[in-house]
């Protein structure tokens, strides 16, 4: 006669296992109170159990959460037109330092197009027209106080396909510092290559030929030696444009726990075609449809329980 | 697939209407080649007549004192020297002058120009002024250097304004073909990093550009070596029995000289002019080399 | 939310539907041995509740067989948003269906040892509670195709009924207990049957919690219902 008395089956999410994934959840999550029209989470039926887990994560939990917090970069009401022809329209959205951002859409939706207003790139297209009201630590990026030169060496960039100048590895990532005159010394020079090399995880591979052309690399390592570029500057933002889109799965992989490694230095906006690649290196996703801003939250949230329909349609592959 | 579908795919691709196709296709492609190879061989057999030509009339000639002595009305005296000294002085009158005003048109135009109806019409001008007969430069460089600024007549300084004059519209389009080739990746990886234009300009584009731009350069100096109407308008038909001793010196040409002695009467010229013919060939295949030389030398793989 | 259109890859749409079948025909099979053993149970009816123990092998198998089905999409098609929450739902609900077909079995076993007993009063009262039970898992199922967090709160309101069939009988066994010592055997078996079928209602109520998740993401507010009681 059994009498298995099994407990209860409760939605409960799973007690957190040491594993890095749910390590990297914990340390970002916070009391959910992100978004003030999201519901309470309600109390789940087998009571106690779960206030203990939350009271765990919290005592984990590393950065802060949204509210309360300042932005790194703030965009308000952005709207870009290609002469007649409009690519954003009214996007307003935070980027915080220590977190990576991802931007995910279909092709065409203005992602890539946001991207670039962020360290204003777009103002080398001569047909771009910018409106609205973009913001690095509270000051707006058009203004004269704030030259553009700077603002692209503070707002780094790393593009779709990786594009090391045709000069030396070591000239590559030591041309920033030396335009702007971040190093008085030869020595000093070298250190920042060698720091930047060794963040961008490519230090190692290249040490011994400094010397040899950036072309000479293979995918992969050109990309972490853009990165190292970028790096070299100090910035505090990166963006990245569909860094990984050329790649093969190792080099990608090693991209990724390098953009890991960089979140806690510098804030990361990313924009992806790939949205395993979003859900797997971001913790806040936006998602952009037709120029708009659709959605935007926590990545864990939004590729559980989406809020839009839209967001829902094309992350499960039901779009187009 | 079952046994017929199979053997009809198979004849399909082995049958005898496509094996007829194939060998059509083949013979049209072994004609071209051969016809390829005539169009080139023909040319090539004019070149070779110019110079088998030159050089059984004019090899007996070139002798060290041809080469050391200046024109002379005795054709047993006369040699290139002067001639020789006087298209090197006005080639680098005319390479001083016409290679940073193109080069920086160049990139004006491309780089920081805007995109408006007056840069359409200066680039269309530019476009004509590289077609415009040689002759025309020369009668501007008769009304206005000789005229109006009353420079020195027959003097490589004038010459080489007036070529330079010539070459610029050349290296100008050549310089612009240059800095688009270059890819817009590497600007925006320059931009990105806080480079200012200029500095994207002259630490990216210009050296990725250079290549081309020395290509543009040799094209207008081979062009400008071997001028002769346009020098002989501003003056330098005349007889020039000393060699120059500076661009402000009367001074005449290689090509102008062999001109001069071809209109002469005396055979004894004949030969003469055929050496001369030779060396001007030598003159310009060196500097060409040198120039090609140089070009490989700055060429970067990006 | 709705699913609105379908994937863009079909046989996504095709491996999600055959993963909803499998729990829809466990839970007919669930549905069946339970009024098949109430059945067997009324009417003293060893051969067949020989036969219902036997079925539920096909329920443990059927749940091998979506749990299969159900990693296999995780890892090969990585579904996200609602389609992820549906999978691990439909991963639940057939480990909770299994253990009503448990339940069902073990009631089945009962039989047997019934046989020889007289007439008891209570057991009239079993047969209405298995049907309510029955109809719990039969509706919340329901739900579950249609993807109904509405439907599936409705059935969670009538766990109270159920509930309320279990006191009833409850007293009624213990007093037939207290009659009669000779009653104490069946009557403690009839108690265990009546308790199954207790749990039975509290499960159908866990899969409507587990519906009302994969619809809508959120978790089901707590239902006002009575102070739970022995």
């Amino acid at each position: 006669m059994d009498m298995k008395e099994k407990m209860p089956i409760t939605p409960v999410t799973p007690v957190p296992t040491p594993s890095a994934a749910i390590a990297a959840e914990a340390h970002e999550e916070g009391p959910s109170t992100v978004q003030a029209h999201q519901p309470e989470p309600s109390k789940l039926r087998s009571g106690s159990a779960a206030p203990a887990i939350e009271v765990s994560q919290e005592a984990s939990a590393g950065p802060q959460v949204d509210t309360g917090r300042d932005p790194k970069m703030s965009a308000n009401d952005v709207s870009v037109f290609y002469g007649e022809k409009q690519a954003l329209k009214d996007v307003s959205i935070r980027i915080y330092d220590d977190l990576v951002t991802a931007f995910i859409g279909p092709s065409g939706c203005g992602k890539s197009t946001f991207l670039r207003c962020l360290n204003r790139m777009n103002d080398t297209i001569p047909s771009a027209r910018v409106s609205g009201r973009i913001e690095l630590d509270g000051q707006d990026i058009t203004s004269p106080a704030m030259d553009v030169v700077q603002l692209r060496a503070r707002v780094g960039m790393v593009f779709q396909k990786p594009n090391p100048f045709p000069k030396s590895i070591y000239e590559n990532v030591a041309y920033g510092p030396r335009i702007h005159g971040l190093s008085s010394s030869k020595s000093e020079l070298e250190g920042i290559v060698e720091k930047s090399l060794k963040r961008a995880g490519l230090w190692e591979e290249v040490k011994d030929r400094l010397h040899e052309s950036g072309t000479a690399l293979s995918g992969g390592q050109q990309q972490r030696l853009c990165i190292a570029r970028a790096i070299a500057v100090d910035p505090e933002v990166i963006l990245m444009d569909e860094p990984c889109s050329a790649l093969d799965p190792i080099a990608t992989a090693k991209i990724e726990e390098l953009i890991h490694e960089l979140r806690g230095r510098y804030a990361i906006a990313i924009v992806t075609h790939n949205m395993q690649q979003a859900a797997r290196v971001s913790q806040r996703t936006a998602f952009f449809h037709l120029g708009e801003l659709v959605e935007y939250g926590k990545t864990s949230e939004l590729f559980t329980i989406p809020r839009q329909q839209r967001t829902q349609d094309y992350i499960t592959g039901r779009y187009g | 697939m079952n046994s017929i579908a199979a053997v009809a795919t198979v004849t399909r691709w082995t049958g005898e209407a496509m094996q007829n196709r194939l060998r059509r296709r083949y013979r049209s492609e072994r004609l071209f080649k051969l016809l390829g190879l005539l169009a080139v061989g023909v040319s090539l057999a004019f070149l070779a007549f110019l110079l088998v030509t030159m050089i059984w009339r004019g090899a007996g000639g070139l002798t060290l004192d041809f080469l050391k002595a200046s024109d002379s009305t005795d054709p047993a005296m006369a040699g290139v020297w002067g001639a020789l000294k006087g298209s090197f002085l006005t080639i680098i009158v005319t390479m001083v002058l016409a290679f940073p005003v193109g080069v920086l048109s160049a990139i004006y135009l491309e780089e920081f120009a805007s995109r408006n109806r007056w840069t359409d019409l200066i680039e269309v001008s530019i476009n004509n002024l590289a077609a415009v007969p040689s002759i025309i430069f020369g009668l501007l460089g008769l009304a206005v250097f000789l005229n109006f600024m009353h420079l020195p007549r027959s003097a490589a300084l004038v010459g080489g304004l007036t070529l330079a004059l010539m070459t610029m519209p050349v290296i100008v389009i050549a310089g612009r073909n240059a800095i688009t080739s270059v890819p817009p990746s590497i600007r925006e990886a320059a931009l990105g990093v806080g480079a200012s234009k200029m500095q994207v300009v002259f630490h990216h584009v210009l050296p990725l550009a250079l290549p081309g731009i020395l290509t543009g350069t040799i094209i207008g100096m081979a062009r400008a070596l071997g001028e002769t109407a346009p020098l002989l308008m501003i003056g330098m038909r005349a007889f020039v029995a000393t060699p120059p001793g500076g661009i402000s010196d009367p001074a005449t040409v290689l090509p102008v000289q062999i001109f001069l002695w071809s209109d002469e009467v005396d055979r004894g010229f004949v030969e003469k002019t055929s050496a001369a013919i030779i060396v001007l060939l030598l003159f310009m295949l060196l500097m060409n080399g040198l120039a090609i030389y140089l070009r490989n030398r700055f060429e970067r793989r990006w | 939310m709705q699913q609105g259109s379908g994937h863009t890859l079909k046989a996504f749409d095709e491996d999600i539907e055959r993963l909803r079948a499998l729990i829809s025909q466990m839970g007919g099979l669930a549905e069946h041995a339970i009024s098949e053993a109430m059945r067997c149970l009324v009417q003293r009816d060893t051969e067949g509740a020989l036969g219902i123990v036997q079925d539920d092998k096909k329920l443990d198998a059927l749940e091998v067989e979506t749990e299969r089905r159900a990693v296999q999409l995780i890892a090969l098609r990585a579904p996200m948003a609602g389609d992820l929450r549906d999978v691990v739902a439909a991963l639940k609900i057939s480990g909770v269906v299994e253990r009503i077909g448990d339940y069902a079995k073990n009631i089945a076993k009962r039989v047997p040892l019934l046989e020889n007993a007289g007439k008891i009063e209570p057991l009239s009262l079993l047969p209405e509670m298995a049907r309510l039970a029955s109809g719990m898992v039969h509706d919340v199922l329901d739900a579950f195709v249609a993807r109904d967090a509405e439907a599936a709160l409705r059935v969670c309101e009538r766990d109270d009924a159920v509930d309320d069939f279990y006191d009833s009988i409850f007293r009624a066994l213990l007093t037939h207990m207290m009659e009669n010592p000779h009653n104490i055997g069946q009557s403690a078996h009839l108690l265990f049957v009546a308790k199954n079928l207790e749990r039975v209602g509290d499960h159908a109520t866990n899969i409507a919690e587990m519906v009302y998740y994969a619809a809508t993401g959120q978790h089901m507010a707590d239902r006002p219902g009575k102070s739970p009681k022995l």
